[in-house]
């Protein structure tokens, strides 16, 4: 349904480039929950704006494509591509929840996306929205409250009603529960996966906790400094994980569990995508690095459904 | 004999801590309502922290356990209760504490910060960041001597070699460096205890094992006891030695880090343990999702605070506060029915 | 989490590389700058001395020797002009510097403390500002001349000016005092056991030291034109030579009506010109500061 292939996105900075996105590839299928992952700066917020072509103005995409049904939207029209966001895919951007009008109802918000995608009118639209509300679990009775009013998991579900209005068929979802309590978080990831099932919806799930991935997708896409670094069904990735850094990475995630100990750290800092090194740019951190692994980017092998870049393998 | 002993070990006993604050009303309902309304962010804790020991208070937000943070260090004042700050045989009410005492406490007890961005001043280099502790508390006699105790706080925090970073202005350290600078800011006092209020929360995945580590580190060489403030038991797990479980202003649960994980016995830890996500997809549990929310502080539910979300509750829950109770001689629950099992 | 401030020495480069590519300021600065060497070279530049009197060359247009033509007793205007610069620079700088100091320092303290002396400060703050500067500078300086002191009246007048003009200064200072106050590394400074004397000092005031500048600069506009019309309603010392002396006695001479339009289009230009200059550089700097504090990524 969704192929991302040899995706480039750069951003104009004083000076160069910064590669933000350097040659990402990955696959979607129907009512699949794909979950990218990485750290602050690897590029992951950047690839999943460049698929619904929401980039900032200095930013864009440099090459590769991304093919939505067979269509590229990396070449779209605008026009095309009006008819493909969020009614084909819709976003939920990362600290959405504090971004909701303040003056206006939740359920006006919510039916704003229907009236500019759909021809309905403003009666119909605001049912749909009604009925979206308590599709997310919020009482209908609220509908006509302002985002003031609900606490922070609330708006987080009045967002998700807002990337459903147009019933789109893949969502995007930065971050959604990062800055959520725990309980909270998990209210909204069942509500994710309810919705998913009920709706045979894809999702792509955007965050650097790896627990929330294991617990929520089904497909991994490790990425470290603009590159893919692993990708592969979640049970393979966090019972073999290729990478040093997908190990590095899982290893940092204390598990209660398992044994009471200090989580294990990955010394060094993330590339400077600006000037980002020669070789493989998780070679600097790497405790299997060698010269090779300094020298030229990665090979990218595949076995079975499990892709890495790594030399080391 | 074992009282005594106790004493010795302890380096902070809260009693019965309140705080609330007044809730700011708009000009008529202030004037049609004639009691004022109260937020009871702290309604009655009592702990206390060891020694050499990392306390852990855990909870979601809005539960408390910041405001006890604060409180401790007298950066809020209580509404009631005790705090007490002991150093070896000398006990102090920090509570009833006049401002001059505070002041000259201030260095025995310290903050760790949560934003690594926000919590040094961008205008300072972190020689001054770390001068200034020294200086305002005139502790570290000539200027040599302060050198020394800043260059082995760089030290210990893994800033080596401290004298590149002297000059070093925020701006130009990452993330985990600054948390870093602001840990050696807190030890160059040599506090006796430390409060770390999520400490790792804003740095990177990958390089918050260090930030513990560090902290660990002070533990184990200077003993200085930690109470370590979040919302992640994950973080709880891995480094903690006893767990206090906050809810809406009071302790729920509290024992040793791992009975209260492993074997928790308040309905809302267990809950919470429950839902921890964890790094494994083949986990299977069973998951208990409360509905609802933390109340809101203002209008608290009446009995056990805990009641409208609690899959156990009874008719006596919704009337009557429950007591605290002993799991273990160690491991204490606030619950009437902590016994039953789950269904 | 706001923008990343940088300390001074190593914003004053950068600083300067985006400054000199704002037309406005750049254009602004070289205004002031000319009126500055204007006003340090004076006595070399000013063909005559201003208070030489030529009865034999009164009320004369523009020719080859008086550049600017010359006034009711013969003075040269443009030596005039020359000299005058000095008199709106120093008032203006030292005016200024004044309304500086006590607008800081009392939006420092009104921002700093909430209760009681904060909410009093404040109030103070607002009586100035709604109080109409004009009068008010009047009544002073009128009410300095009764008591006849033997202070020199230029003095007088940078007093007054400086007194009055420190209340936008104080607001500005006081809402972003209000900001910083809260932020992580105030509350780390307290919990290390710093006074509030030591946090404005040092921890405050820097970090909103930016905001002083900028507003400064426009305030030496402002100060420019309060010291123009005190001179012009013939409040100043009636001895000084100042653009806006030589618009008092212009038009309490009737210049419009013998249509000497020399001698007021000069020194009218020139106020024009110095005020926008200082306020398009003020300009410049606040569009700099503002927007790199907000857009800094976190």
């Amino acid at each position: 349904m969704l192929d991302v292939h040899n995706l480039r996105t750069f951003y104009r900075a004083d000076g160069g480039y910064v590669k933000a996105v350097d040659d990402v590839s990955f696959h979607l299928d129907e009512g699949e929950a794909l979950g990218l992952a990485g750290e602050s700066g690897c590029g992951k917020t950047t690839a999943a704006l460049s698929i619904v072509r929401l980039l900032p103005s200095n930013a864009s995409i440099m090459g590769g494509e991304v093919l939505y049904k067979g269509q590229d939207i990396v070449k779209m029209s605008g026009r095309k591509l009006r008819r493909i966001r969020w009614k084909e895919i819709s976003i939920v951007f990362q600290g959405a929840m504090n971004a909701l009008n303040p003056v206006k109802r939740i359920a006006d918000q919510i039916a704003e996306p229907i009236l500019l995608h759909e021809k309905v009118s403003k009666e119909d639209a605001f049912q749909r929205a009604r009925k979206l509300v308590e599709f997310v679990g919020i009482d209908k009775a609220r509908a006509k409250d302002y985002p003031h009013e609900f606490s922070g998991g609330m708006r987080q579900r009045v967002m998700i009603a807002m990337a459903l209005a147009c019933s789109p068929r893949l969502v995007i979802l930065d971050e959604p529960t990062t800055a959520l309590d725990v309980m909270t978080k998990t209210q909204i990831q069942e509500l994710v996966k309810d919705l998913q099932k009920r709706l045979t919806l894809s999702t792509i799930l955007i965050t650097h906790d790896l627990s929330v991935i294991a617990e929520t997708c089904e497909k991994v896409a490790i990425m470290y400094g603009g590159q893919l670094v692993e990708y592969a069904d979640v049970v393979s990735i966090f019972e073999k994980p290729l990478h040093p850094y997908t190990s590095g990475l899982i290893r940092a995630f204390p598990n209660i569990y398992g044994s009471r100990e200090l989580p294990l750290s990955i010394p060094g800092s993330p590339p400077d995508l600006l000037h980002p090194p020669d070789g493989c740019r998780f070679a600097p951190r790497c405790s299997m690095a060698d010269k090779e692994c300094s020298e030229a980017p990665p090979a990218k092998t595949v076995s079975g459904n499990h892709y890495v870049a790594c030399w080391k393998r | 004999m074992l009282e005594a002993v106790k004493l010795v070990d302890d380096v902070l006993e809260i009693r019965d801590l309140r705080v609330r604050f007044p809730v700011r009303t708009g000009i008529i309902s202030g004037l049609l309502r004639k009691e004022a309304k109260f937020v009871h962010a702290v309604d009655g804790i009592s702990f206390d922290v060891r020694r050499g020991e990392v306390f852990c208070l855990v909870g979601e937000s809005g539960c408390g356990k910041t405001t006890t943070a604060r409180c401790i260090l007298r950066l809020i004042d209580p509404t009631s209760g005790t705090i007490k700050l002991i150093e070896g045989d000398r006990a102090t009410e920090l509570s009833t504490a006049t401002k001059p005492e505070i002041k000259h406490l201030r260095p025995k007890m310290q903050l760790i910060f949560q934003d690594p961005y926000e919590s040094l001043d961008p205008k300072m280099h972190v020689l001054d960041q770390l001068s200034e502790p020294l200086r305002v508390n005139k502790i570290g006699g000539g200027s040599k001597e302060k050198m020394s105790r800043i260059l082995s706080a760089l030290s210990n925090v893994g800033l080596i070699p401290p004298e590149t970073f002297l000059y070093r202005y925020p701006h130009e350290l990452s993330g985990g460096q600054r948390q870093r600078v602001g840990i050696a800011s807190s030890m160059v006092l040599d506090p006796i205890l430390l409060i770390a209020d999520e400490p790792v929360s804003m740095v990177d995945v990958s390089m918050r094992s260090e930030i513990l580590g560090i902290m660990l580190d002070i533990k184990t060489k200077s003993q200085a006891a930690f109470v370590l403030i979040t919302h992640d038991f994950s973080l709880a797990w891995a480094v903690g030695d006893r767990i206090a479980v906050m809810y809406s202003g009071r302790i729920v649960e509290m024992g040793p880090a791992f009975d209260v994980i492993r074997e928790p016995r308040h309905p809302y830890t267990r809950a919470l343990v429950s839902v921890v996500p964890v790094p494994d997809p083949t986990l299977q549990r069973k998951r208990i999702v409360l509905r609802g929310e933390v109340p809101d502080p203002v209008d608290v539910p009446t009995g056990c605070r805990f009641h409208p979300r609690c899959p156990i509750a009874k008719e006596r829950c919704r009337t009557e506060d429950p007591e605290i109770q002993n799991v273990t001689a160690e491991h204490h629950v606030a619950c009437h029915f902590w016994q039953e099992a789950f269904p | 989490m706001s923008g990343t401030l940088i300390p001074f020495r190593r914003s004053l480069s950068q600083f300067w590389r985006v400054y000199s590519g704002s037309k406005k300021g750049v254009l602004g600065l070289i205004l002031v700058l000319f009126f500055f060497a204007i006003a340090a070279l004076a006595a070399y530049v000013s063909p005559f001395d201003p208070r030489l009197i030529d009865p034999g060359r009164t009320w004369l247009p523009p020719n080859s020797v008086n550049w600017f033509g010359t006034d009711w007793f013969g003075h040269d205007l443009f030596s005039q002009m020359i000299y005058g610069t000095q008199v709106s620079l120093i008032v203006g700088m030292f005016a200024t510097l004044i309304s500086i100091i006590v607008g800081t320092a009392i939006g420092l303290f009104s921002g700093y403390y909430s209760k009681m002396l904060g909410e009093f400060l404040e109030r103070v703050i607002d009586f100035f500002l709604v109080i109409p500067y004009l009068p008010l500078m009047i009544v002073l300086v009128a009410i300095f001349e009764a008591m006849e002191t033997p202070i020199p009246i230029l003095w007088v007048i940078i007093f007054v000016v400086g007194i009055t003009g420190w209340s936008g200064t104080a607001r500005i200072i006081r809402s972003q005092v209000l900001t910083v106050k809260e932020r992580q590394f105030v509350e780390r400074a307290r919990a290390v056991g710093a006074g509030d004397f030591r946090i404005m000092a040092k921890h405050i005031l820097p970090n909103v030291f930016p905001l002083v500048f900028a507003n400064a600069v426009l305030t030496v506009a402002g100060a420019v034109l309060a010291e123009v019309t005190l001179d012009f309603l013939g409040l100043g010392d009636v001895t000084t030579i100042s653009w806006g002396m030589m618009l008092h006695f212009a038009l309490s001479n009737s210049a419009v009506y013998r249509g000497a339009w020399w001698w007021i289009v000069p020194p009218g230009v020139a106020i024009i010109l110095l005020v926008m200059g200082f306020t398009m550089i003020g300009y410049s700097i606040e569009e700099i500061s503002n927007p790199r504090l907000r857009g800094r990524k976190a």
